[in-house]
């Protein structure tokens, strides 16, 4: 029975061609082992270094910004999330997806459609806004982390919402980018 | 006074600013949890290196092959602190390294040859 439950979670990262998986708290010790683990796995040609990129973006998203955490054996508070990259053959694909609180997702919706309006040169002028004003409220990082993705994808990229329960949607970010 | 020297990381790079030649580097990957605070003592030292000699001049290499977009924003308000220097008559002088092929670092590099009066070269390596 147990070994049915292993080879299904197996089969299903066999199918999905997938690299590298966890599901946890996102420390930035976290963080940084993960990106060892790719890059032992990868190198770290100028591609590998776009995909890391977007990896280490998503992954100190998750950690500053999911609603659900828990304390870190370093003592601090850390966002809980799933990273997922997978390999197409000809792309790479990475994922991430956490909690937000319902009462913030309509803002991040509207806020993800419309980078996806913006085209290239667009997306240029508002990373430099943005690069050169004081990071939003509430932001941990630079609050540059979803312009670059979208830019570094050329627009492959596809932020999802899913119900989760009365509190808490589940967020998703996919992006691809070439190998 | 003493040099500055931080020694890499995997997720800082080396930091390395010699009092006596004036030669300064910067060298590796940057995706630490708090960009700002990390680069905050590389403003400290020049700009007491400056102030104890303002005849003095400075090199700084940069030569990053990965950093997240939270040190990018550290890293621009570095080269424009350069920048603030060389405008008040210093000799500051900046090359930016990037790998052959990656566009993305080289076009940040020419970026700033272009947007700032501190001489930048962009070279290949």
């Amino acid at each position: 029975m147990i070994a049915q439950e292993i080879l299904q979670h197996y089969s299903v990262a066999k199918s999905s061609h997938i690299l590298m998986m966890f599901k946890g708290g996102l420390s930035q010790n976290i963080v940084v082992d993960l990106g060892s683990l790719l890059q032992n796995r990868l190198g770290f040609d100028v591609k590998v270094r776009r995909m890391f990129g977007i990896f280490v973006e998503l992954a100190q998203n998750v950690k500053n910004y999911s609603a659900e955490t828990e304390i870190a054996s370093d003592g601090s508070e850390v966002g809980i999330g799933i990273l997922i990259l997978a390999d197409s053959g000809t792309h790479y694909s990475v994922n991430s997806g956490n909690l937000v609180r319902n009462a913030n997702a309509e803002r991040l919706k509207a806020q993800c459609h419309h980078l996806l309006t913006l085209d290239k040169a667009a997306l240029k002028a508002y990373h430099e806004e943005r690069i050169e004003s004081d990071p939003p409220e509430g932001s941990k990082g630079a609050g540059l982390g979803l312009i670059e993705i979208t830019m570094k994808t050329g627009g492959n990229v596809q932020f999802d919402f899913a119900p989760y329960d009365e509190n808490y949607t589940f967020f998703s970010i996919t992006a691809t980018v070439e190998k | 006074m003493e040099s500055l020297i931080i020694n890499q990381t995997t997720q800082t790079p080396r930091i390395a600013f010699d009092a006596t030649t004036g030669n300064g580097e910067i060298v590796g990957v940057s995706f630490p949890e708090h960009a700002n605070d990390f680069y905050a003592c590389i403003h400290d030292w020049v700009d007491q290196y400056f102030a104890e000699d303002a005849s003095r001049s400075l090199h700084v290499a940069f030569n990053l092959n990965y950093f997240n977009t939270a040190s990018n924003k550290e890293l621009r308000l570095l080269m424009k602190f350069l920048d603030k220097h060389y405008n008040e008559e210093k000799s500051v002088s900046i090359t930016w390294f990037h790998e052959v092929g990656d566009e993305d670092m080289e076009d940040i590099g020419k970026g700033y040859s272009v947007s700032l009066n501190v001489p930048v070269a962009v070279s290949a390596v």
